[in-house]
């Protein structure tokens, strides 16, 4: 690893800061999700993907702009609600300025309240509708295939996500295609919008599932960074199929209210909620 | 005054898609999906095994894979037939496809009544309507297997979402100069001062018919305007036989609602007001039948239609 444990602790750490900071800021957005996703982002931006930043390019003839290697391994945030969290990576990782944090969901902000595809900032998808995200990636995989990239592609996938049909379409078409180069990250949080998943929509084996459609499946505590860095290693060492981690990890997690409770799906903290918050997280 | 040439043989409009997409196949960013139908989409016709990728019966998946290739920068091709695209994917043709911009072409076959024995589920005559409202997208509605063809090859190099609205029926065949073909022009099929016909896709040939038999036994002379190009639209030769004729007829294998008689409104309504009525489908579903004259026939689309809706207008 390039970073120490200790090290990515204190990254995971800021991000969790910067996620409560920014959506109290903005008044509106998804916390709950984004903080238990914190240390798979931390892992995946600091440790397992190539992403460089180049001189100023336009990717294509549309003339969109793009700052990044066009080799690059690309990320997916299918579950795209959860993006103050990868906000909050990339402005750790100096691809957003950190004095953006303010402007969360604001008129005229890159930071809108789903991802937006725009490649100066690293956001790679437009996502909101659930489902899609899957399948987008699925594209840039084959595509890295046929036109023999090294590009690989990681995909972050909601546990309520997973009741859209498409996600399984996305599922048969990784498997028919071999798409090796391809890792889908199930963050099992056990909540979603109105509920817990279970009261919601079963998604009862969810592990027996994937595999049943030819994944290879590795699952984990998604907020434990040995966990995590072993499952990317086994996802980059298995050929012939593609990988989904399933991640458990805890909604809300380092922040004890927030923790376990899907009240805090789509609701964000008020002031003396977000001071003694940031206090928990500074301990 | 006619300006156009009729081919001794009929072709499906599929088949001016196949033949394009075949050429396509030289062109190495060119990459062609499918669902289940390449064959009957004639997407099948695409030459290289490694670039043409069947989804299943997957088309929402389909669509979203499309987007993921054309930005890496490729130009992807997703064909099915016009009652699953647009239909059965709108959310991923809206948010994977326009709303990223991405270079992604949607072939709707079988579009219209064009499949008419399998009847209802099979046929699509909203697509217009709802392809039209998206940002980005290009809206193109051939009126024959040549022109088909020429907008394939032409949509290939164009950047952005377009839609491309084909058949199955075998129609009437058209000779087309491809060096002076402007795509995004309505194309004057035929010049007369009396009453404009306004029209797209298949439509076209029944058109021409009713026009001959209504300067023939009528002396009521149509200019033909094929708006082959739904979105963008060009406003100004519209508005110009408009302000010739000051009367006019949108015909078409759509939905009155929101295909082109919406289209032809709009621009009218804020430029030039005209007398102006339709021939389409009059807010009703499609049904099976054993050929599609027999349905244009059963829901007002044939050419007695077109002729008595003109003499009406002129009256």
């Amino acid at each position: 690893m390039n970073h120490s444990l200790e090290e990515l602790k204190t990254i995971s750490n800021n991000i969790r800061k910067n996620i409560l900071t920014m959506t109290t800021n903005a008044k509106s957005g998804h916390v709950a999700g984004a903080m238990g996703i914190a240390d798979i982002m931390t892992y995946l931006y600091f440790e397992e993907m190539q992403i460089e930043k180049v001189s100023e390019y336009f990717d294509n003839d549309i003339q969109r702009k793009s700052v990044f290697n066009t080799n690059r391994d690309r990320f997916v945030l299918s579950a795209a609600h959860m993006v103050p969290a990868l906000y909050s990576v990339l402005i750790e990782k100096g691809f957003i300025d950190k004095t953006e944090i303010d402007n969360l969901r604001k008129f005229g902000s890159k930071l809108q309240g789903h991802t937006a595809i725009d490649l100066t900032i690293g956001v790679e998808t437009t996502g909101g509708s659930l489902g899609q995200g899957v399948g987008i990636a699925s594209g840039f995989a084959i595509s890295s295939k046929i036109f023999k990239s090294e590009s690989r592609i990681y995909c972050i996938l909601g546990d309520g996500e997973s009741n859209e049909g498409s996600v399984w379409e996305a599922s048969m078409f990784g498997n028919k295609y071999r798409l090796d180069n391809l890792v889908f990250i199930l963050d099992k949080n056990n909540i979603q919008l109105s509920n817990f998943t279970e009261n919601i929509m079963p998604m009862d084996s969810i592990c027996d599932k994937w595999k049943s459609f030819g994944w290879n499946v590795i699952e984990i505590d998604g907020n434990n960074f040995d966990d995590i860095s072993k499952a990317f290693y086994l996802a980059r060492e298995t050929k012939g199929k593609p990988s989904i981690i399933i991640a458990n990890t805890i909604p809300g997690k380092g922040v004890s209210f927030l923790e376990n409770n899907y009240i805090w799906h789509g609701k964000v903290l008020n002031e003396d909620e977000l001071k003694e918050a940031l206090i928990e997280l500074d301990k | 005054m006619e300006k156009y040439k009729i081919k001794k043989e009929k072709k499906a409009l599929r088949d001016g898609f196949g033949d394009a997409i075949s050429e396509l196949t030289d062109d190495p960013n060119v990459v062609v999906l499918t669902a289940d139908l390449g064959d009957s989409v004639k997407a099948s016709e695409f030459g290289d095994n490694s670039r043409y990728i069947e989804c299943g019966i997957s088309e929402q998946n389909m669509i979203s894979v499309a987007s993921g290739i054309a930005l890496t920068g490729k130009k992807v091709f997703a064909t099915s037939f016009a009652c699953f695209i647009p239909y059965r994917v709108l959310d991923q043709v809206r948010m994977s496809v326009c709303s990223q911009n991405a270079n992604v072409k949607l072939i709707g076959s079988h579009s219209g009544l064009s499949y008419s024995d399998d009847g209802v589920g099979i046929q699509a005559l909203e697509d217009i309507a709802i392809m039209r409202s998206l940002p980005n997208m290009k809206v193109y509605v051939p009126s024959s297997a040549t022109e088909a063809y020429i907008m394939t090859m032409k949509a290939a190099n164009e950047y952005g979402p377009i839609y491309i609205r084909t058949g199955r029926e075998k129609e009437v065949d058209f000779e087309i100069d491809f060096k002076n073909y402007e795509i995004n022009k309505a194309k004057v099929i035929r010049e007369g001062n009396d009453v404009v016909i306004y029209t797209c896709g298949a439509m076209l040939s029944e058109c021409i018919e009713a026009a001959e038999i209504l300067s023939v036994e009528n002396s009521i002379e149509c200019s033909i305007l094929n708006v082959s190009s739904i979105k963008p639209i060009d406003t100004e030769t519209i508005i110009e036989y408009a302000n010739k004729c000051k009367k006019g007829i949108v015909v078409e294998e759509h939905q009155k609602f929101g295909g082109l008689f919406g289209a032809i409104s709009e621009v009218l309504i804020v430029n030039e007001p005209i007398k102006l009525d339709v021939i389409a489908i009059q807010d009703k579903f499609g049904q099976s039948g054993r050929s599609v004259l027999e349905l244009r026939k059963y829901y007002g689309l044939s050419k007695e239609n077109i002729i008595e809706k003109v003499i009406n207008i002129c009256k």
